[in-house]
């Protein structure tokens, strides 16, 4: 096996002051407006949060300067991520957009897409949705069918989109369509992503309501909606390196361990003194998990920063950290009744929300069937 | 990594090798001590990787551990590992000289019971020293007494003998009015809990060493092994076994090594307590997992993954047992409500 049996970590001891700042940030925010919108994470959207977080530069952070970024490192970025992510602060609205649409247009877009959509992203105005799934096309993305065909000054879609997350309070989705006829011996080739706007005329969207009882997913119909030439991203036909490549960024970031951290937190701290060898052992393995999964988390943002594609460690941390948050509910069930945290309400919200969305944490961004099947192909398997 | 960890390793790598195929290891059953293998690795230097240039050594560091140790548990090097090399490093440390050949360890109350009396310029020692790791074929043990680093000569003491489940020694010394003088102890500059870190993490290397070697050669037993017409690779279930083996080997490689490479790794009570819990906690998944890909084969005395699936489960249990190094960290992160378990994940974060 010629993989390695190591991540290297990123040193992230060198950004305190970062640390100290956002962290400072979080407390002004949260004392001003509360933190009744805490509980949800990444899943939780406020516009209002984005844009204070835009005016602090810390959305696109690793972008130029040029496209409103601040040229800061993939560690500063992870450092400013997993203190938004452990405080449960709501990010879900620039989270898209952050993390792999940007990305994906610093990558292969065009000047003229970098200069329209970037700067918008990083003040936290403009807000990304993604457009892979479809009902026939779940894991098996390559299954998708929706059309884009070529006019004379642009293109045609029609198809279907579904779990599209805030599609309905988003601005923008970048859509994996086909534009080629499927070849069946090359089903990867003839795809191409667009940057479809959200409003446009005759796509419509529909909510689909959760087992929370929430509505973040929709279904997206698109019925002869037509995107300018300038909308095409990248190469056409080159769709599937490209959302192959926005995948991996969109499985690499700790998100994929500290979901629901702000749980853990409330449930760390209630059970400080506590005397309980189920709780010592409960919570010290716990410990050991997230401070091994963060390791291996910051050593997936070093070899971004390194310019090195991390597809295979962002699935061991996906497919490890994903598991691991999933136990957390139980784990707090278990230790709930040795402290009196069972009356405080919004510990009790949090707990019900992690049960019920627990299950979603092993699917989003690539199930972790697909993650081992990903590492068993870099481990030479297949 | 140092230089000298990577000489090292790179030299106990071709020792290893050699005797892999000098003594065509393919039996389950553990070997017994190898005196040539003990020679080849003595006269490498290996008791001087941790010590100061200064002093003779190699100068390297807990850092360079890592390699060294993960190198002899992939081979399932029958020798006392660990302990030499921790042991070599505190005599020096505290001044001690040590007799020639392997050094063994008895750190933390589980392995010493001990009282120890002053008489002039030697210490009096009674007492029980229990699961000592190659305890019969070392020349003496370092251990703790009444805050003395202490190094029992390994001779005239009533010794029983053990094995843990890998065969491997583990034996009971007990030692009567047994009178150690100077230079053989001195004030120990570290605390017991300190050195069971070092003593704990350099067998969660080993056993990293140990896991890498399980899933090569399920590996290679899932490439070459056909059923339903086919070899066993190829069938999904088996790749996600596989897969799960993979994540398992780096998180505690990850862990371990990460641990071992802070500075003043044994003062690094929660890092080290996470590394070793972690380690631990793989050990178990990947045994059961490498048994479960091989069949009925692996569970013969016969067959070489035993031979690394006992020293996994033995190990997992050494120099502290999971249990309590679970609880100790349970323990610390619920000691102080003003530091929470964020501040602990990310004060010391490298």
């Amino acid at each position: 096996m010629q993989a390695s049996i190591n991540i290297r970590p990123g040193d992230l001891s060198q950004y305190a002051d970062l640390r100290a700042e956002v962290r400072s940030f979080l407390a002004d925010y949260a004392r001003q407006h509360g933190k009744h919108d805490w509980i949800a994470s990444w899943m939780g959207h406020s516009p209002q949060f984005s844009k204070a977080l835009g005016e602090r530069g810390w959305i696109g952070m690793t972008w130029p300067k040029k496209y409103g970024g601040a040229e800061r490192t993939f560690l500063e970025r992870y450092v400013v991520m997993e203190e938004l992510l452990a405080s449960g602060a709501p990010v879900a609205a620039h989270w898209i957009g952050d993390r792999q649409s940007g990305p994906l247009l610093l990558n292969v877009g065009t000047e003229a897409q970098r200069q329209k959509y970037l700067p918008g992203i990083t003040r936290g105005e403009t807000f990304f949705s993604i457009g892979m799934s479809e009902p026939g096309s779940g894991s098996d993305l390559a299954a998708a069918r929706t059309k884009a065909e070529k006019t004379s000054d642009g293109w045609v879609i029609n198809g279907q989109k579904i779990w599209t997350s805030n599609a309905h309070n988003n601005h923008y989705a970048i859509v994996f369509c086909r534009t080629s006829p499927l070849n069946e011996k090359k089903r990867h080739e003839g795809f191409s992503q667009f940057i479809v706007d959200l409003k446009s005329e005759g796509l419509e969207t529909r909510p689909i309501e959760n087992i929370a009882g929430e509505h973040h997913f929709n279904e997206v119909f698109f019925k002869d909606v037509v995107v300018a030439d300038d909308c095409l991203v990248g190469e056409a036909g080159n769709g599937w390196n490209q959302v192959t490549s926005e995948l991996a960024f969109e499985r690499s970031g700790p998100e994929r361990f500290l979901s629901n951290y702000a749980l853990t937190a409330k449930l760390t701290d209630a059970m400080q003194g506590v005397d309980s060898d189920l709780a010592r052992q409960e919570i010290g393995r716990m410990a050991a998990h997230y401070w091994t999964l963060r390791k291996m988390s910051s050593g997936v943002a070093k070899a971004i920063s390194e310019g090195d594609p991390p597809n295979l460690e962002a699935a061991l941390v996906k497919d490890l950290g994903t598991i691991f948050e999933q136990e957390i509910a139980d784990t707090t069930r278990k230790l709930v009744h040795s402290s009196d945290i069972r009356s405080d309400e919004f510990f009790d919200l949090m707990q019900s929300y992690t049960v019920m969305h627990a299950p979603s944490f092993t699917l989003r961004g690539g199930t972790n069937e697909v993650l081992r099947g990903i590492i068993a192909r870099g481990m030479g398997l297949r | 990594m140092s230089d000298a960890g990577k000489i090292f390793s790179e030299s106990l790598a071709r020792v290893f090798t050699d005797y892999d195929d000098t003594h065509k290891i393919s039996s389950g059953r553990t070997l017994a001590w190898s005196e040539t293998l003990w020679k080849s690795v003595n006269e490498l230097g290996l008791p001087l990787l941790m010590i100061d240039d200064a002093k003779g050594g190699a100068g390297g560091s807990t850092g360079d551990l890592f390699d060294v140790l993960a190198i002899a548990g992939r081979h399932g090097v029958p020798l006392p590992m660990t302990e030499t090399v921790v042991g070599a490093w505190l005599a020096s440390i505290h001044g001690l000289t040590l007799p020639a050949g392997p050094v063994t360890l008895g750190i933390g109350s589980d392995m010493a019971n001990l009282t120890a009396k002053r008489s002039a310029n030697s210490l009096i020692v009674s007492g029980t020293l229990s699961k000592i790791p190659w305890g019969r074929t070392s020349e003496c043990v370092i251990t703790l007494v009444d805050e003395q680093l202490v190094v029992v000569n390994n001779t005239g003491h009533a010794v029983k003998e053990h094995n843990n489940l890998a065969d491997e020694p583990s034996d009971t010394i007990e030692l009567v009015d047994c009178e150690i003088s100077e230079p053989s102890f001195a004030q120990a500059q570290m605390s017991t809990d300190s050195i069971l870190r070092i003593a704990a993490l350099g067998r969660a290397a080993q056993m990293c060493g140990a896991m890498h070697a399980v899933l090569e050669l399920t590996m290679q037993y899932v490439s070459d092994r056909e059923q339903f017409g086919r070899p066993l690779k190829k069938f999904q279930a088996i790749q996600h076994y596989l897969a799960k083996m993979y994540c398992e080997v780096v998180a505690a490689s990850t862990a371990t090594r990460g641990a071992l490479e802070l500075p003043d790794a044994w003062e690094a009570e929660f890092e080290c307590a996470a590394a070793i819990v972690r380690t631990r906690e793989a050990a178990s998944a990947i045994a059961a997992l490498s048994h479960q890909c091989h069949g009925a084969i692996g569970f013969t005395a016969e067959y070489q993954l035993g031979r690394l699936t006992k020293r996994l489960w033995a190990w997992r249990d050494e120099y502290g047992d999971e249990s309590e190094w679970r609880d100790a960290l349970g323990r610390l992160v619920l000691s102080d409500a003003e530091t929470s378990l964020w501040q602990r994940l990310t004060d010391r974060s490298g």
